[in-house]
């Protein structure tokens, strides 16, 4: 009976629905359909195709061969390219986990102190981030020419304090720590972030913590940390996914890219000389796809780890 | 450390009995070495400013002696006046002329999909999502190779297509969830209202919805530039001759490829000021924006 009764009026608006429904469908997909073409063409495209190349030999011209898990096999079967390719996979790694950690846990002792209102805090937040301003490439001739040996104030400031000459960007003893250090003029952005997140981060809980009598150590590592593990995560996998990647270093090293005795070679810019310079796109391919599959993998470790982030009410 | 025997006190009366001016003395101590060690940092930060500067602004001879002066003998403009003469002004234009036609196009259709995946609820919006986020991890190096053969076939090798047509489908993934993010504190009422009201879903996009998003708009707008600005890995692929080049490939070339124009110092400093010169614009005009736009991406994010 009750059925009966409300079933003609659920039945129209069912249909009404239907009509709306599939013109909201129609609208959503007219809305992403640039996002859907563009991850056609321009990312399952050449992800899929680049997997295809990986098992050829390809030059980018004529020569365009099945070879199989060849490309593969080179790779870690050659003896002066496995030491390569170590060694590529190995700087980009250094370069990444220390580079990252280290920048993020500086920054924070960056923001600590201006965290607080007084006169003339503004200034220098803004002086501290004036070297984020620069563009990367600009600021890695800038490095450069600091740090260059002879021409270079870095070494002229070491000889006033009474410290030995550095060979920073010239020797592949001190080339990757001097990136990273240059790295840290850049400490402004991850200061801007921690700043963000204490502004977030409700006072309330600090006075409470206060009247129960917790210490600001114990403050710190029971309420500032844990509500900004949010922003410490995005930038952990940010930042790691970006400096995998790390290319611009081209512009230190000029030329080839190496840097001394391979000590700058990271594996994008491996990657780039195989396939532009040397015309082995098939194996380039290849180096490309392991690279894909260590951020692929180091993304799901970082994302299966993240139990510590701590998304408040959500 | 020094803080904690206050805090052992939270409530008492020691601030009245005359603990109160030696606590004020001691704050003004603890505040002053802060200050002191501040000015310190920032000296070291601004540095690298200052180097760039001041070195922009040396003659080739005084940036070529040994050893080189940090501060300048005087003001000297011909680095600047010499790095135009070295088609700076076309690198210019074609880096201008990337960026704008990029913010154009990026900024409509990642708004687009936004609004997409925030207002209408359409089947296969969360797979879409999901697919849109993972290319996120994906690195360029991956389907640079294809898309270079891909481009060769359409003739694009070495002009300028490469670097506006792709940006034209989605507008990046993370500037898309950055206006998704911001959408979320927007009123949905509003477009629903409208909708009652008879609106179509673009003009809901157009009117109602993406006025409210102008200051994440201004964030991915600067970022936009910023990226096109300072891009290095395309021009370095696609790029052949140097009339095309962008700023970043022209300060590379010049550093290294073309050899001699850019061997001083204070040639390649005065490029570098002047590369700085419109991010440095971009962010002293929107500043707060810019700080706002972190906060949404990186904080809540």
């Amino acid at each position: 009976m009750n059925i009966e009764l409300c079933a003609p009026p659920a039945r129209e608006a069912k249909r009404r629905r239907l009509t709306r429904g599939a013109r909201r469908q129609l609208a959503g997909i007219l809305f992403e359909l640039p996002l859907i073409l563009g991850l056609i063409i321009f990312t399952a495209y050449p992800v899929a195709e680049s997997l295809r190349l990986s098992l050829y030999r390809y030059n980018g011209f004529d020569t365009n061969v099945f070879n199989g898990f060849n490309n593969f096999k080179y790779m870690f079967a050659n003896e002066s390219q496995v030491k390569e390719v170590l060694r590529v996979f190995g700087n980009t790694f250094i370069y990444c986990f220390v580079s990252v950690p280290l920048s993020l846990f500086l920054s924070y002792f960056l923001a600590m102190p201006l965290n607080k209102n007084f006169k003339g805090v503004g200034v220098f937040r803004l002086l501290i981030y004036l070297p984020v301003i620069i563009p990367s490439v600009v600021s890695a001739l800038l490095y450069k020419d600091i740090f260059d040996v002879t021409y270079g104030v870095m070494n002229q400031i070491f000889g006033g304090l009474g410290l030995p000459q550095g060979t920073f960007f010239s020797h592949r003893s001190t080339a990757m720590a001097t990136l990273i250090w240059a790295g840290m003029w850049n400490l402004g952005g991850g200061m801007i972030l921690w700043l963000s997140a204490f502004k977030n981060i409700p006072a309330s809980l600090y006075e409470s913590a206060k009247i129960d009598g917790a210490n600001p150590l114990r403050r710190t590592l029971a309420i500032t940390l844990p509500m900004s593990t949010p922003m410490i995560f995005y930038n952990l996998v940010m930042n790691l996914i970006n400096s995998m990647q790390i290319f611009n270093s081209m512009m230190i090293t000029g030329g080839d890219g190496e840097g001394p005795e391979q000590s700058l070679y990271f594996i994008a810019v491996k990657i780039y000389n195989e396939a532009f310079q040397f015309f082995r796109m098939g194996y380039a391919a290849a180096l490309s796809w392991i690279l894909f599959l260590v951020v692929g993998l180091l993304t799901v470790v970082v994302f299966a780890t993240s139990k510590w982030v701590f998304y408040g009410d959500e | 450390m020094a803080m904690n025997s206050r805090t052992q006190f939270p409530i008492g009366g020691a601030d009245r009995t005359g603990g109160a001016n030696r606590k004020k003395t001691r704050k003004k101590v603890v505040f002053s070495i802060k200050i002191l060690t501040l000015s310190a940092l920032t000296l070291y930060f601004v540095f690298p400013v200052a180097f760039m500067l001041l070195r922009s602004v040396m003659t080739e001879a005084e940036a070529s002696s040994v050893p080189v002066a940090f501060f300048p003998q005087g003001f000297n403009y011909q680095s600047y006046v010499k790095i135009f003469r070295e088609d700076y002004w076309l690198y210019t234009l074609n880096t201008l002329k990337i960026a704008l036609i990029n913010i154009v196009t990026m900024v409509f259709t990642a708004s687009l999909s936004a609004y997409g995946f925030a207002r209408i609820k359409f089947k296969g919006r969360g797979p879409l999502f999901a697919v849109m986020l993972a290319t996120l991890m994906l690195p360029a190096a991956v389907s640079q190779i294809p898309l270079y053969v891909l481009y060769a076939r359409f003739g694009w090798i070495d002009t300028h297509y490469p670097f506006i047509i792709p940006k034209m489908f989605g507008g990046g993934a993370i500037n898309i969830f950055l206006i998704i993010q911001f959408m979320r504190s927007v009123p949905k009422e509003l477009d629903e209202a409208a909708e009652i009201d008879g609106a179509g879903v673009f003009r809901r996009y157009v009117q109602i919805t993406m006025p409210l998003c102008v200051p994440i708009l201004i964030y991915i707008t600067v970022n936009i530039f910023n990226g096109a600005w300072g891009d290095f890995n395309t021009p370095k692929v696609f790029l052949q001759t140097k009339s095309k080049f962008t700023l970043a490939m022209g300060i590379y070339y010049q550093s290294f490829l073309g050899g001699y124009q850019m061997a001083f110092s204070n040639l390649r400093m005065a490029a570098g000021v002047f590369m700085t010169v419109i991010p440095a614009i971009l962010f002293f005009v929107f500043q707060k924006r810019l700080v706002e736009g972190i906060n949404i991406g990186a904080v809540k994010g």
